[in-house]
């Protein structure tokens, strides 16, 4: 039923659109793991690992791995200023997304579960990618661009 | 020098007199106040990127390259808070034109530009990649600038 939820959800037209736009391509599923390459506007992408198991009850566990050895790694994290670090968490011993829709964030902030962050609309895995797009894309954010 | 500019919808040409000593924002300004299509947009599709610092350069030899331009172009109906706005742009144009152009036709700050986004058709609607094409579209195509929620972190 979980892998159903999920499935679906992969083919929601809101993960499409967003496929559509190049935010985002999946790379491979294994079981409840997902491998989705995020573009970043400068032309360089980075490889998010979402570990998916207890969909829709629980919140996706985002990390970035290096794609040669899909191990999470500092050089695989997208950097910026202090206003992404506050959610991207790229210092060696210390990777995680400090976000109340991830599960490691929740396990920083408790007080945050209450929010449910996860389980908003259009659907848990959209709103996790619509987050790490917006870290990306929107240059408030923070995230450093390559120079062109 | 004679600069014209056809687009392929059966309006008229238009023709601007400018000369090499005048700068790029100079001819920007005049082909927008034309309203036929953006002219930043419409220039770098034949100039490249023009930056900033670019556009307060003379046209210099630059000129030859724009004597006849022709365009497609597509109709964008921005929305900015209460405020809308149309402009037309090459159907090659990427979004970020249209994002860069709303910013200075609401008068929004730059540090507040910095944090929108684009968003089709209503303002929860998709979000835009901005590096992407406007495209082709019969229609007028109706776009948001929106401030995205803030995200609570961890700092």
């Amino acid at each position: 039923m979980v892998a159903d939820a999920l499935s679906q959800d992969l083919e929601s037209e809101a993960f499409k659109h967003g496929a559509g736009q190049a935010f985002w391509a999946l790379e491979e599923r294994r079981g409840d793991v997902l491998y989705i390459r995020l573009m970043a506007p400068d032309g360089r992408s980075y490889l998010l690992r979402l570990t998916c198991d207890q969909y829709r009850t629980e919140p996706l566990l985002g990390q970035f791995v290096d794609p040669a050895t899909r191990q999470p790694v500092t050089s695989a994290w997208p950097q910026g200023d202090q206003h992404l670090s506050g959610w991207l968490k790229w210092n060696p011993g210390e990777l995680f997304v400090c976000w109340p829709g991830d599960r490691a964030g929740l396990a920083h902030h408790p007080e945050w579960r209450a929010q449910r962050q996860w389980d908003r609309p259009p659907n848990p895995l959209v709103n996790y990618l619509d987050f790490m797009r917006r870290c990306l894309w929107v240059p408030g954010n923070g995230y450093h661009r390559a120079a062109a | 020098m004679n600069i014209t500019i056809e687009t392929d919808d059966g309006t008229a040409p238009q023709t601007f007199d400018i000369q090499p000593e005048q700068t790029v924002q100079v001819l920007i300004e005049r082909i927008d106040a034309a309203g036929q299509v953006d002219g930043h947009s419409l220039l770098e599709e034949t100039l490249g990127v023009l930056p900033v610092a670019a556009l307060t350069t003379p046209l210099g030899d630059r000129l030859q390259r724009l004597k006849h331009l022709k365009t497609h172009r597509v109709c964008v109906e921005l929305h900015f808070e209460t405020d809308t706005a149309k402009r037309w742009f090459p159907t090659r144009a990427r979004w970020a034109a249209v994002h860069r152009w709303g910013c200075r036709q609401f008068q929004v700050a730059a540090n507040t530009c910095a944090h929108l986004e684009l968003r089709l058709a209503t303002p929860d609607g998709p979000p835009v990649n901005e590096a992407q094409p406007i495209g082709q579209n019969a229609e007028c195509v109706t776009a948001w600038l929106i401030k995205p929620g803030a995200e609570p972190n961890g700092r």
